[in-house]
Order: C-alpha cells, then structure tokens, then sequence
C-alpha cells in the first residue's frame, strides 16, 4: 500500500508521505515557484518541497537547454539552480537542495524563454551535433571584431545560469572569526564522533556543516544507532556538544576553502532560512576559521550512471532519493528502477518499497558479487548483468531500456516508470583535502579516489576517507578526534564511547563507468550536468589530443564553475581512461579550488561596503567642516576639507576666494593630519641629526625648523618641521601621507642602526589636534585669544614655539609658514579641538576670518615654492629640490653618501623651477612633459615634468613647479609643455620656483 | 578672548546607550575620564621598569609578554618589549597613577595618549563574539586570559585589546585612535 498522505490538509502535496520525516508538520509554509504558490512544511528545503508537490520540472541546462529536475539533496546539485528573492535580494544559481523554505519565499526558474516547459531556446537541443566542446573558439574566429561585439554578446544570452540583479543588495553581511584546537568539518557520523572525541579532552572544538540539521547521510538513512534512529542520535550528539563550553557548533555553514597554515573560509547562512523574521540579522556571515588541527569529515558524494538521456528530470542519485523519503517523507516516484553498480542501492530500493512504491533493480554486476539484495522483500525484481542504457521521456521519463552488460548492442527490455534513481558509486569529498595543493590519488578499493599520506594537522575519517561502513565510519571518526586533540597537547580522556549499529551490505562496487560505445553512442550521455558535457565531447576532447585530465577539463568545460566537479570529475577520469586505455591512475585528476561552494559577493564584502568600504580617519574639527559645508578629499585615510565653497561658487571661485582672504586678511585650515611623533631621551637630538640632512641637537629650546629626511639611497624620502620642546624632548611633524612610514623608518633606524641610542619615541598624530591661522591679520587674531604668549614678531618671531592657553585649553603655538604668510600653527588637546577652532574663528570674525582647504594651501605653497609629496616623489634629491644647502657637511646621516654618488650629482638632473604660461590665459596639467621641439613625445626628448600646476590668484594666471633638467640655470627659457593623452601643448616660461614673496618678508611679519 | 573651551570625546554624538544588535545582553559602554599612557623603557632600564612595574602592582613576578595588571583603578599591560600601555579610569585612579609614574620616571619615557585615543568597555556573554567580527585575534582564554592585552586591528582599524579581570563575566577593553571613532562605531553597529 503506498504510504502517500490523504485528507484535504496535505492536498498541496500530493508525493508527501503521511509520515516520517523531519519535518514539522503542524506548520504550514507557503512559496511560489516559477509564480506558482505551493506549501511546505518546516524542515523542507525547496527542492523536497517541489517533489511534495509533484514538481520535478525545475530547470534548463546551461547549453543545450535541456529540461532539467532535482538531481541531489545537498550543495553538489548541478541541476536545480534556481533564482530566490526578488529586488536587490535577487540572487541567481542557489541550488533549490540547499533553500530551507520560509513563508513567502519567493523563487524562479532560470535560463529559460519563455516558461520552463515550454523554452524556445531548447532549439539549442536540436543543434547539438553543431555545438561540440570547443565549438566557439573553432567557429566565431572572423572578423576578429565580431566576437567582442556580435558573437560573445549573443553566445552569452543563449547560454548560462541566472541574471544577478543590477540593484544594490540591502542586506547586511558579516565577517567574524574563530579559532580552535580541532576543527571539524561535517557533522556527519564520522564528524560527530571526532567533535566528541576531540571535546571530550578539553580541547577547543568548532564543528561545521552544511546542512540546518546534523547527522550528514544519517539523516536520510533509515537505520538504528544505539537502538534509536540514526538522525535522532545524531541530534543528541549534537545537543550534548552544544552544551560544551569548549564546542562551537557552527550549522548551515560551508566550508568553503582551506588556506595556508590550517586557515579556512566558511560562510553561515544565518537568516536566509527565516524570511521576514530575520530582519534585524545579517544574511549572512563569512567566518575565518584558524584551526590547529583539522579532521575532515566531510563525507562521500554519489556518482551518476552515464546513459543516454541521463539528464532528465525525475532522474536522481539513489542516496538523495531515499534522503527525500526518509527525512523529508517526500517521494519522487512511484514507480521506480534503481539503477546500480554497488550495494548501496539496494538501500534506496528497500525504502522506497517501504514507501509503497513499486520497484525494479537494474544491477549491472553478477548476481554472485551482490549482497544488498538480500535487504530486498520478496516480489523485487532484479535484473542482474544489466544497466539503463537509454531513458525515454523528455521534461519527465517514461521508462528505461536496458541493456545486458555481457551483450551490449541490444536493448533488451523496456521497464516503465516515473522515477530512475542510479548510483555509479562514492566518491570522498576531498575538496578541502586537496585545496593547499595536495594531489589525490586512485584507490582500487573503493573504486574512487582518496587522499594519500596525511599532511601535517590534517586527520580524515569516515566517507572522505573512503570508509563507507558506518561501524567503521563511526570508529574511525573517534580515533582521528581524540589523535587531533592529542596533536595540540590535550590530555588524552577516557575513551569515547562508541555507539553501535546495524549491519548493512558491504559496498562492493565494480566500476561502471559508461556503456559500451555501440549503445552509448545513439545520444547525449551525460557526464557534467552543469556545464553540459557529454561523453562525446571526451571523445572530442581526446581525439584532439586532450585527453589527461586538466586538458579535457579545459577542452570541454567539464568540473568548471560552481560544479568544481563534484558530480562529474571521477566519471570523466574514468572515461577517459578507458578511451585512452589507461589506468585511471594514469589519466590524472584536476585541482579543486575554493570556493566548494558559491559565495555572494556581499559575504566577501561583509560590513565594508559604500561609506564604509573602507575605515576613515576624520579630525576633531570634522563635524565643523561638515557643517559648514565642506567638500572633502582623501588623504591616506583621512578625510580632509578640499574647499569650502558657498552659494554660488565653484570649485575655482571657492579656491581662489579662500586664497585672496588668507593672502589679504585671514584665513585658518586645518592640520591635524600631519604626522606627529614625540622623541623623549637624552640622545634625543643626535638619533635626529642622523635622521635629518641638518642639525637639531644644537638647536634651542622653544625653536622649530624645516627638516629633510633621505632614504638610504639617497633620494628625500619626507620633511616636516622639528621643533625642540626641553633639553631631552622634541616633537617633529611629517607628511600625512608618510606618518606610519616614517615611524616605521624611525624604529628600524633605532633598532637596528643605533640601538646604543637612549631614544624613545610614538606617534603623538591623534593626540593633537592642529590648525594654521595664515595672513598678514593672523596676530591680530591670536593676540585676542591666546594666552600665556606674546605673540608679537619681537617676543614671538619665525620658528618659535610656546606654551599657552586658548580659554582653559592647552594650545602649544609654533610660528611657522607653509602659506608664506605671517602665520601660527595651534596644537591642542584633541578634545579641545573643536572648541578652540570654534574660539579662534569667532575671535576673528571681525577680520573676516575664513576656512581654506587643502586645494587653497596647495595654492599658495605653490606660489611660494615649496615642495610638498608630487616634488618628494622618491626620484628627487635634496639638491634637486633647491635644498641642497641644508645637507650637513659636518655630520652623517642617512643617505649622505649616496646622495653623493655620480648621477644624483652634477649636471643632467632635473632641478626644481617655476612655470608660468607664455599667453597669460593658458593652462598646463600636472605630469605634463617639458620639450624644447615640437613633436614625437618620449623618453629620449622628455626634458622633465609638471609637478603641480594651479591658478594663482596673485599672478592672475596659471603657474606651475616642474622638475626640468638643469632647471636653475634655465630661467627665462621657453619650453613645451606637452600632455599628449590630452593633446595639449602650451608654450611656457621657465622661471624660478617663488613666484610670491621671494624675501619672505610676509612671513616675517 | 575666551573662557572656556568645550571639550569633545572622540564618540560623542556617535554612540547612543545601547546593546549590542546581537541582543545577547552584551553591553557597550564608552569609559569617560580615561587616562592613557605610553610607557617605554630607557636603555639599559628594561629589567629595573619590569621590577618598577611589578612593585606597583605589588606582585613579585614582572609582568610577562603581553600580561597585565591592576591597582588602584590603573591597568598597566606590557604590551611590547620594553612598552607598557597604561589605561586609568576615573579621579580615584589619579593617585595610583601619580605613584607609578613616580615609580618609573628615571627608568621610562612616558607620553601621554589620552587625547588621542577613546576606550569603549565591552562586557557580558557576547562580548567576545562581537570582537571576533573585527579581529582576527583569538580572544579565548588561554590564548588571551584574563589580564592581559594586545595590540591588533578591528575590522582594519588599530586597536588596543584589553581583557580585564571580571568574575565570571567577559569584560575587554578596547583604545582606539580618536580619529577612527566613526569607522569603529559604524563597524559595531
């Protein structure tokens, strides 16, 4: 009788069975498929709750666009790709084995026009015999302009997965990280038992898998562990782990690469199973999992059967057809042929007879090497020596030929049915086994591939190791826990008790790898569903001298994309060394490679993503720019006000306005960027006489000055300001850019040059916070609201520094310029930041005090002549630069000698000078190159290049610093400036490199 | 010229009274009136700072590579060779701080990073599940006990990890450079 449910409750689901299963039947989920609303229950995945509702029709082939249906129960299925979500959530090509439902999961059908069942791009079916393996690259081959613009365009929409949506995704991702003793992966019998084994010693445990329930092949097996059911040990198990403070149990989460040093990736479906109640959740998380020890537990994959016609719906692995009716109780025929080389099968067979269904057993072996037969009840027909050698049907399959082992040519019986389940045999998951490199190797035993000698750290158990007796499995996986454990140290606990369960017939497989060629040959067998390959494209493939492995795979396409040949690696090794006439073990394997399984691209992004990308640095005065309007540039990390333009300007208006108000009033900018590092220690001054090209040791306290660092290679490597603060402690600025660099460089020079140095020194950047109040009014301004210091030019004249008070706040002031005006920088407490800007902005209020940017700053040190980063780009000297006459010669330091040597000397270097156009009202671009003559633009006539150019609004045109080959003594030359990208060129005046103040009398104030 | 100059924390306006949105009872807190300090050894003083520190702790053994400890509201870790992070809360804290810098002055350079750094207080079950969504360090005990800290990034941004004694609850203690504040509470949101 078959055990289909009855009443009008469960009428939505006409295969559910009435009961059994794992799911929770008292709920009712509700989902649409392809628009078509369908219930399930909790515990359902979509593709069991599709055969529960008698849909088996749920996909296109990637190619060839053949009807395609559920083919596996876990993340190996090549078929049931479907698109969820709708909007930004739409994400393309999830398998439906691997979708737990939730009400209103929305989810359609993919690679299809215009309907699954009736698609017009199945036409690509009919030309199969046109499209081989290798079709595009031997066809589409002229004009060679068409592919780009014509052919891959149009090969592109017939062929693929699903359409990614072109909106942002909403949701939120994760990153989070875990470190353990042992990590197991797969939470099967094997895995469960080596988590135990390993927890049990105390040690650090993360287990994780795939699945939303553990228990791995358990699960949907109906067999006795310890006198209960298999899964419902596996959920005490699991439930007596979770209570361990030392365990991490980490559920639907796949692993999907394994890295160097026992690094592994694995991503969390964290709400993606709960649909509306998830709100307030990240979809999903990315964990990093840094492990001691690993056991891979991850289980073995059944192989398809390869016949013609194999690809059709209601066509499935044997081991994910009892996994439907055990732990979903949904059946997926009701007339079955079980189509076998091995034991296991006859597992498949037994339950769907308990289903109720009628069954047929097609065993290609001898009836003499079978043992699961006996697991059969009486009135089970078996048909010993053959094998399926054509499925009729189209979008579902009507019946199976077969065809005698011994005398292939005829097909010698015709069985009808609704449901073909085949299995080919196990193959381990070696995946993450073989990520870091290592090579699997044949294993005769198992008629499959296993790993060979262990690699440090890493314990394999139960399928992946090609255990496939559950006794065995779960024996072994305790071995390898407790050993891993062991392996970090742990103390050995008393050993793990061992459940025991029943028997079951042994494996006993004979490879079947396809039909002989007189039947194999009338049609498509295939062998990657994912990506379409037949074994006539094997045959291509070797033919045509691609016959190894990795050469097939890239011929055909076979084990790419998200497949990594899960399915459909072994079977094409084994078919190929068949043709070949070698052992498999000669024929080669390929590489998997992460990801095991798709990722979406915001699990790799996580938290980063649009103002967040990446981490900002913003300054104490950041709220005050941004109120005021602001527009903000990068700098490192920091965000630094560029201009502040106001009604009406742009960006030229703003710049220009901020400039004429510092150069004629008064203006402040802010400078909190620079690097600061304090120096504290008795050998203080000397650790930076041989940093810098000049000399602070003798400088006075209370002093600042200009100072220039070189690399060892002699090119300047950053300047800033050193000022002297006590006899023992000094205080130095360097580039924004540059500030970790030159700690970094300060630390090596100290650790390993002159360690006998009693220096200590930090960075000091986030404690101050820094602003330069720039203009002939700025002692105007300061006088109002600074205390503690006279700040007039006789008590307070250039490169001074003192200690005074803004308010009650500290505010350390230095006299120096970079504007070329007369002006101060304020250093205070970064907690007082804001107040004192505020402070200093309404005390000058009344000269008309203004904000500038970094574009205003850039202005007038240009109009000045100083260098900043685009002149200190790690190709110039100090003398290239004009400021060779700051290099000591009564001291060493570092890059003295170098900066010496011929070709950093003498004549042919660029040198710094000033650019301003001939015709007043002509521009010129930074990188621009300087020529004498007029054309052909390159290396050999390149005389130098355009360093900064602006507008200066005190010359009232453009100008420029460049870096011109014997620049100094060129002055009032007329070269080119050339930006072929651009087509430009612009006649202009060599000049010296100030082109304001050349005496400096402003700044001296 | 004017009085008083309004003194602004690096996370103020950024981080509301909350817990965290793992609703796990995990509580984040920002410690006002922190005191912070960069101790560094002298040359040739390593071994004397090591005993001076000790003695402040009143603990006979110096502090090991990345241990910590605490006395009167002042938590000194060393956090590098010859480098101690000091971390004080509160005006209860300044009298032991005032000691210990008294205890180190000839042996150490001190700079003061309290200006330059906030320190958010993370407590309860969760707390160091929600760091290991920042950091790639492992927090648990043993690898990080009670006591001790370290230097490491969240999600990128540099940050001083402090695992604070508690008893029985998990409580760190995270400084990070002021200028991250937006970053870093973007991040914990």
């Amino acid at each position: 009788m078959c055990l289909l449910t009855k009443g009008c409750e469960m009428s939505t689901q006409p295969n559910r069975l009435a009961s059994g299963g794992q799911i929770d039947r008292s709920t009712r989920v509700r989902f649409t498929f392809d628009g078509r609303a369908f219930e399930g229950h909790t515990g359902d995945t979509l593709a069991s709750a599709l055969i529960a509702n008698g849909v088996h029709l749920t996909g296109r082939s990637f190619k060839y666009h053949r009807p395609r249906g559920i083919y596996t129960c876990g993340s190996e299925e090549p078929n049931a790709l479907v698109t969820t979500g709708e909007g930004g959530r739409t994400e393309p090509n999830v398998p439906a084995t691997m979708v737990e439902i939730h009400d209103g999961l929305v989810a359609r059908s993919q690679n299809r026009w215009p309907s699954l069942s009736f698609d017009l791009m199945a036409v690509n079916s009919l030309l199969k015999p046109f499209f081989p393996a290798g079709f595009y690259y031997k066809t589409f081959m002229w004009p060679r302009s068409f592919w780009y613009r014509l052919y891959e365009p149009a090969i592109r929409r017939a062929a693929g997965l699903g359409t990614v949506a072109d909106l942002p995704d909403p949701d939120d991702y994760e990153h989070a990280h875990a470190h353990c003793d042992v990590l197991v992966v797969g939470a099967g019998p094997a895995g469960l038992m080596a988590a135990r084994a390993a927890a049990e010693t105390g040690a650090r445990v993360v287990l994780a898998d795939d699945g939303a329930v553990p228990g791995g092949h358990l699960k949907g097996e109906n067999i006795e562990v310890d006198g209960q059911d298999g899964g419902m040990w596996a959920r005490a198990v699991c439930d007596a782990l979770a209570g361990r403070d030392n365990v991490q149990f980490l559920l639907r989460t796949s692993v999907f690469g394994r890295y160097d040093g026992l690094t592994f990736g694995a991503v969390e479906r964290v709400s993606d199973h709960l649909g509306d109640e998830g709100a307030g959740l990240p979809r999903q998380r990315r964990w990093t999992i840094q492990a001691r020890q690993f056991v891979c537990t991850t289980g073995a994959i059944e192989r398809p059967l390869v016949f013609e016609g194999n690809d059709r719906p209601r066509i499935m692995l044997a081991g994910a057809a009892r996994h439907y009716v055990n732990h979903y109780a949904a059946l997926p025929g009701r007339s079955v042929v079980v189509a076998t080389n091995n034991d296991d099968a006859y597992l498949t067979a037994r339950d769907f007879v308990h289903a109720g269904a009628a069954v047929t057993v097609v065993d290609s072996r001898d009836e003499k090497h079978v043992s699961g037969n006996a697991l059969l009840p009486e009135g089970v027909g078996v048909h010993y020596g053959h094998c399926v050698a054509q499925a009729s049907g189209r979008t579902h399959i009507s019946s199976a030929r077969l065809a005698d082992i011994a005398e292939p040519d005829h097909i010698r019986a015709e069985l009808s049915c609704d449901l073909i389940c085949t299995s080919g045999g196990w193959n381990p998951t070696l995946h993450l086994l073989s990520h870091c490199g290592a090579r699997p190797k044949w294993n005769a035993a198992i008629a499959s591939f296993a790993m060979g000698k262990a690699e440090e750290g890493v314990h394999v158990a139960g399928g992946a190791a090609g255990t496939f007796d559950l006794q065995k499995c779960i024996e072994e996986g305790a071995r390898v826990g407790a050993a891993a454990a062991k392996a970090c140290g742990a103390k050995p606990a008393r050993a793990t008790a061992l459940p025991t369960v029943e028997k079951r017939p042994v494996y006993g497989i004979q490879t079947l790898w396809r039909l002989p060629d007189s039947v194999s040959k009338a049609g498509a067998a295939f062998v990657d569903f994912q990506n379409d390959v037949t074994v006539a494209d094997l045959e291509l493939a070797d033919r045509e001298g691609f016959g190894h492995a990795e050469h097939a795979k890239r011929y055909t396409t076979l084990g790419m994309a998200t497949d990594q040949g899960k399915l459909a690696n072994v079977n094409a090794i084994g078919i190929l060394s068949e043709m070949r006439g070698t052992p498999v073990s000669e024929t080669g394997t390929t590489t998997y490679r992460p990801l095991f399984t798709p990722m979406a691209l915001g699990t790799l992004a996580g938290q980063r993503q649009a103002s967040e990308f990446r981490a900002t640095r913003r300054s104490a005065m950041h709220a005050w720019h941004e109120k005021h309007g602001a527009v903000f540039i990068e700098a490192g990390l920091w965000l630094r006000p560029y201009y502040y333009p106001r009604k009406g300007e742009d960006f030229a208006a703003a710049v220009k306005r901020e400039v004429l108000t510092v150069r004629a009033g008064v203006g402040m900018v802010d400078v909190s960027t620079l690097g600061k590092i304090e120096l504290k220690g008795p050998d203080a001054g000397v650790f930076l006489d041989r940093l810098y090209i000049n000399s602070f040791s003798k400088m006075k306290v209370g002093r600042a000055r200009y100072g220039v660092m070189l690399r060892e290679d002699g090119m300047v490597f950053d300047d800033g300001t050193v000022t002297r603060l006590a006899e023992d402690q000094y205080f130095i600025t360097v580039t924004t850019a540059n500030a970790s660099g030159v700690l970094q460089h300060m630390e090596f020079c100290h650790q390993v040059h002159w360690p006998e140095l009693d220096v200590q020194f930090c960075s000091v950047t986030e404690v101050w916070a820094a602003m330069a109040v720039a203009g002939p009014k700025a002692r105007d301004v300061l006088s109002r609201v600074v205390g503690g210091i006279d700040v007039s030019s006789e008590a307070f004249p250039l490169q001074s520094v003192a200690d005074g008070t803004i308010g009650d706040a500290f505010a350390r002031v230095f006299r120096i310029s970079f504007s070329g005006e007369l002006a101060y920088e304020i250093y205070t407490p970064a907690n007082c930041g804001l107040g004192v800007w505020e402070a200093i902005m309404a005390a000058g209020a009344q000269d008309g005090i203004s904000a500038y940017g970094t574009e205003a700053m850039t202005v007038m040190r240009t109009e000045k002549g100083h260098v900043a980063g685009p002149e200190l780009d790690g190709r110039t000297t100090a003398d290239d630069l004009g400021l060779g006459r700051m290099m000591s010669q009564r001291k060493d330091y570092i890059g003295r000698w170098l900066a010496q040597r011929s070709g950093l000397t003498g004549t042919g270097r660029v040198q710094l000078v000033g650019l301003k156009p001939v015709k007043g009202g002509d521009t010129f671009r930074m990188g621009a190159h300087l020529v004498t003559e007029p054309g052909e633009i390159g290396p050999d006539v390149s005389q130098g290049h355009v360093t900064t150019s602006v507008y200066s609004p005190a010359c009232d045109h453009f100008i420029g610093l460049a870096l011109l080959k014997d620049g100094r003594s060129r002055a009032g030359e007329r070269v080119l400036v050339v930006s072929p990208l651009h087509d430009e060129q612009v006649e202009a005046e060599v000049t010296g490199p100030v082109f304001v103040d050349p005496d400096g009398e402003r700044m001296r104030g | 010229m004017a009085d008083q100059i309004a003194r602004q924390g690096a996370l103020e306006g950024l981080l509301k009274p909350e817990t965290s949105g793992a609703g796990d009872g995990t509580r984040i807190e920002e410690l006002a009136d922190v005191t912070q300090r960069q101790i560094f050894a002298r040359n040739g003083q390593s071994d004397a700072l090591a005993k001076a520190v000790a003695g402040f702790l009143k603990q006979k053994k110096p502090l090991g590579p990345l241990q910590g400890g605490e006395r009167g509201g002042v938590f000194i870790c060393a956090v590098g060779p010859r480098e101690y992070w000091v971390v004080a809360q509160g005006r209860s804290a300044a009298k032991a701080m005032q000691e210990l810098e008294k205890a180190v002055d000839a042996l150490a350079s001190v700079f003061d990073q309290s200006d330059g750094r906030f320190v958010i207080r993370l407590s309860g079950p969760g707390a160091d599940g929600v760091l290991a969504r920042g950091t790639s360090l492992d927090l648990q005990d043993p690898a990080l006990p009670a006591k001790w800290g370290t230097h490491t990034q969240i999600e990128h941004i540099p940050a001083l990890v402090l695992r604070r004694a508690s008893n029985g609850t998990v409580v760190f203690d995270v400084s990070v450079p002021r200028s991250y504040a937006g970053s870093f509470v973007a991040w914990l949101r």
